[in-house]
């Protein structure tokens, strides 16, 4: 039987190992990825940006308020 | 001994794991200040059960201990709201710290997981924040260090190297060469293949971030934040050679 895969809002891939978290879908390698990645890295604020996907909803804001990260 | 909760978990990551499989996650969307909440916490038993499960590493077991764990993401972040970093951010780089405190907690260690990852939470909220009080004081490229009698400024651009101070000489270049393969060696498997990729040095042609995304199934913007990492370690490892 063919497994369907999923496509982690991290890195875009469709996958079949990883972890769903509310609606969302995060690949191990991203996963593990996130988990090495410190502050100083420049691939923070990427997963900061790409998370940002998992609490839209969650939060309710306005798109006004949605639209104003502080990152860059 | 089975009781009814942990018939219920049972089942409860039975369907996670077919869910996983299936390519199909939750469909349900919580809201914060709407009339549906995040998921509940854990109870006490709950917890209990998924964590006896953590170290088989089941993705279902963590999926669970992340999600019921959000709350305390929201909890936390909250109490930074007053920094001027706005609340999504803060519950994402929360939720980076709930991902790292999953993954790293220790079943054999008598310390409760709420308390771990709050600490890890908070933890990387500061760590953000400390990083971003750092950026203010640095001193910009374009800082002006004088203004002459005209007005014209002197930036701190303009007394920092030349290229005429710049030697460049084949030697150095044979060293370079020789660091960069030795550097290239402590890269993983994905990273030194995209560097090989990317700038041809398999001996074959330099190819653009789309080309090596569309050839690795990984998006552009991902690429371009991979690569960024990579000259960064490489750079490091350059350091620790000299």
């Amino acid at each position: 039987m063919e497994t369907n895969r999923s496509v982690c809002m991290i890195c875009e891939r469709e996958c079949t190992e990883g972890i769903h978290i509310l609606t969302q879908f995060i690949c191990l390698e991203c996963e593990q990825d996130i988990c090495r990645t410190n502050v100083e890295d420049d691939l923070y604020d990427y997963f900061v940006g790409r998370l940002r996907g998992l609490w839209i909803d969650v939060l309710n804001l306005d798109k006004e308020e949605a639209n104003g990260s502080t990152l860059s | 001994m089975f009781t009814p909760v942990r018939v219920r978990l049972q089942m409860r990551l039975l369907i996670l794991r077919i869910l996983l499989k299936l390519g199909a996650g939750p469909e349900r969307i919580y809201y914060v200040g709407g009339s549906e909440a995040l998921p509940p916490p854990l109870t006490r038993e709950e917890e209990e059960f998924l964590l006896e499960r953590l170290p088989s590493g089941d993705e279902a077991v963590r999926s669970l201990l992340i999600e019921r764990n959000l709350r305390l993401v929201v909890y936390i972040a909250r109490k930074f709201e007053n920094t001027g970093v706005n609340i999504e951010d803060l519950v994402s780089i929360g939720t980076i710290g709930l991902i790292k405190a999953i993954n790293t907690f220790d079943t054999e260690k008598k310390i409760k997981l709420a308390t771990y990852a709050s600490r890890c939470i908070e933890n990387e909220i500061l760590m953000f924040l400390r990083r971003n009080n750092k950026v203010r004081v640095e001193v910009s490229f374009d800082e002006p260090l004088n203004v002459d009698w005209d007005g014209n400024e002197l930036l701190l651009s303009d007394v920092l190297g030349t290229e005429g101070d710049t030697i460049y000489r084949d030697i150095e270049d044979e060293v370079d060469r020789t660091l960069l393969y030795g550097a290239l060696e402590k890269l993983s498997d994905r990273e030194r293949r995209i560097m090989e990729l990317r700038f041809g040095l398999a001996g074959q042609k330099e190819m653009t971030q789309k080309d090596v995304a569309d050839l690795l199934g990984i998006s552009q913007s991902y690429i371009s934040r991979l690569e960024k990492r990579i000259i960064k370690r490489l750079r490091k490892e350059f350091n620790k050679m000299i």
